[in-house]
């Protein structure tokens, strides 16, 4: 092969096979497909964690409550998505990374945000919607 | 949007300054692509300098200390840089026009307006934008200041309370302008790093190959790979990993020990890639390597004030001398795993290693470029050796995203060595074939 034709062989491959279709689609198609939804399994929880917002102050403690049990398979992110919305709030987990459960916690809070667990109950119905319940805390 | 383009203008101002001063030889494409790179290493320092002197950020506390920070650095620089240029370090081609030269820069063009149009598709919608990145910028914009008790928080170990905090303070800028949070805007900042990179890349390629067409292709060639997931902090990386490495290649050390030290700032891999670099260029020319220490210098105070605060970083934490002493047994499991993982752009890799191999007699010409991103892959295959998380779920997470961060300078010594042989004179190819 001679040397010419194969160098710009190379450069051609190198040129093609970095090229990402991607950033073309988003201009001019639909690359809506391509982007991450990293709550497509809970899309109800972002909302209601704006209007817990919405109904707190900053400062106030507030305690997550979500059906997940384990840290690592969903109740980090059920506590990492809140802490997120209710910045300048204080955040309390029930779970730890070590998947131990702290319900004591709840006592310790201001306010608690239950998410789509209909069974919990508390002293004080602040708000519900979006599949959850903000109730006062017993602190 | 406003907000982004207020902040941008800041960035470039004093980044113009700092390139100027930094690199009087300075292209005007290279200046654009530096001034970006050098002014969000300038705007985040700002702001970490005046939560460490406990003055709340606010736009004017902000915008007082920016003005102070610009005002010294333009009293610095060269009051006309342009007789450097003339003196002699203009590209060859500087002055001579080509037309299709300048339709392949605007599919560059196009696709930096597409990566664009995307990131403002993505907002806030990575994980570790709204969980490291982002989470940051906003926790420590509630608080008026970093945020050391969110940091310490053993709960908040999941945003990586130990990495470096350029890219966050750069969002907390952008939202001192905006007035309140929102992160629809944001990722056009990872959009912004990878024009910079592309910018500076021109320039080089041009530099490199006295051809206009032939830079501007190789440019294209690359510009999807400057661009990384949007709002994470792999763009910066690349952008200022990339053009740090490519600097000092061209011989310009202080500046591209400044980009060095800034990557430090950006990710924990660019601090590897700071001892990566420093090696490369110990094995290539000693004392050079000394001049390194700006780079030193930048990282420094992040990793004195990480340290005060005793913030963890997870791949080292736990038993890592087990973990250490176990790692070559590991080495069969972590090529499996990596096997399970081969690049998305698998012709880009194979056609480097060809080029790579088909010109390896002049792999020597460009040992700095390769000791180092080879040093910095083996930095990241050792992590994983020694990682205190499953290695399957550690690689499958990041492997991809760190092959991103040595694609550009791979790719830069390939299509540097095929565009050569490529226009090269036939006389050319004759000695070289002979």
């Amino acid at each position: 092969m001679r040397p010419r034709f194969l160098a710009a062989l190379l450069f051609g491959a190198i040129l093609i096979g970095g090229f990402k279709p991607l950033y073309l689609r988003a201009l001019f198609g639909d690359a809506r497909g391509d982007v991450n939804r990293p709550d497509r399994r809970t899309p109800d929880y972002p909302a209601f964690l704006q209007e817990v917002a919405r109904h707190t102050r900053r400062g106030q403690s507030i305690a997550i409550v979500a059906p997940m049990r384990y840290w690592h398979s969903g109740y980090s992110y059920a506590y990492y998505r809140a802490t997120y919305f209710l910045v300048g709030r204080r955040v309390i987990p029930i779970v730890d990374p070590d998947d131990s459960l702290h319900p004591e916690r709840l006592k310790e809070t201001d306010l608690i945000a239950v998410w789509n667990m209909p069974d919990i109950v508390g002293p004080e119905v602040l708000w519900r919607g979006h599949g959850g319940v903000l109730l006062r805390g017993t602190r | 949007m406003i907000a982004v383009l207020v902040t941008a203008t800041q960035i470039l101002i004093a980044g113009m300054a700092a390139a100027r001063w930094l690199d009087p030889t300075i292209t005007p494409r290279r200046l654009l692509g530096t001034a970006w790179l050098l002014g969000s290493g300038i705007c985040a320092f700002i702001l970490l300098a005046l939560s460490l002197m406990g003055i709340v950020w606010t736009p004017m506390s902000f915008t007082l200390a920016f003005c102070v920070t610009v005002i010294a650095l333009w009293v610095r620089c060269p009051a006309n840089p342009t007789t450097a240029l003339r003196a002699g370090c203009q590209p060859p081609t500087a002055n001579r026009r080509s037309i299709a030269a300048l339709a392949i820069d605007l599919c560059t063009l196009l696709l930096i307006v597409g990566h664009g149009a995307y990131a403002l598709m993505v907002r806030g919608a990575e994980w570790d934008f709204w969980a490291i990145w982002g989470l940051k910028a906003r926790v420590f914009l509630a608080h008026g200041g970093i945020d050391w008790s969110f940091l310490e928080n053993p709960h908040h170990a999941y945003s990586h309370p130990d990495y470096p905090l350029l890219l966050p303070l750069n969002y907390v800028q952008v939202v001192l302008q905006q007035g309140e949070w929102s992160d629809r805007f944001l990722g056009l900042m990872t959009t912004f790093f990878g024009a910079a990179l592309l910018l500076i890349l021109r320039d080089l390629f041009e530099e490199e190959l006295r051809r206009p067409l032939a830079a501007a292709l190789a440019t294209f060639a690359v510009a999807s790979m400057a661009f990384a997931t949007v709002g994470m902090a792999d763009a910066p990386m690349i952008a200022f990993g990339t053009a740090a490495l490519l600097t000092i290649r061209r011989g310009s050390l202080p500046l591209g020990s400044v980009l060095l030290g800034l990557a430090a700032f950006t990710k924990n891999e660019g601090l590897a890639l700071m001892v990566a670099a420093a090696v490369a260029l110990w094995a290539h020319r000693r004392s050079a390597a000394f001049r390194l220490w700006p780079a030193a210098a930048i990282a420094a105070p992040w990793l004195i004030i990480r340290a005060v605060h005793a913030l963890p970083t997870d791949v080292v934490s736990g038993n890592l001398v087990g973990r250490a002493l176990r790692s070559f047994a590991r080495i069969p499991e972590l090529a499996r795993v990596l096997a399970d993982h081969p690049p998305r752009e698998p012709l880009f890799w194979i056609a480097i290693a060809a080029a790579l191999v088909v010109y390896a007699r002049q792999l020597q010409r460009e040992r700095f470029v390769l000791v180092a991103v080879v040093l910095q892959l083996t930095f990241y295959l050792g992590v994983y050796l020694v990682t205190p998380y499953d290695i399957e779920w550690h690689v499958a997470s990041s492997w991809l995203r760190l092959l991103q961060h040595v694609a550009i300078p791979f790719a830069f010594v390939a299509l540097a060595f095929t565009a050569k042989a490529a226009v090269s004179s036939d006389a050319d190819v004759a000695r070289s074939a002979a």
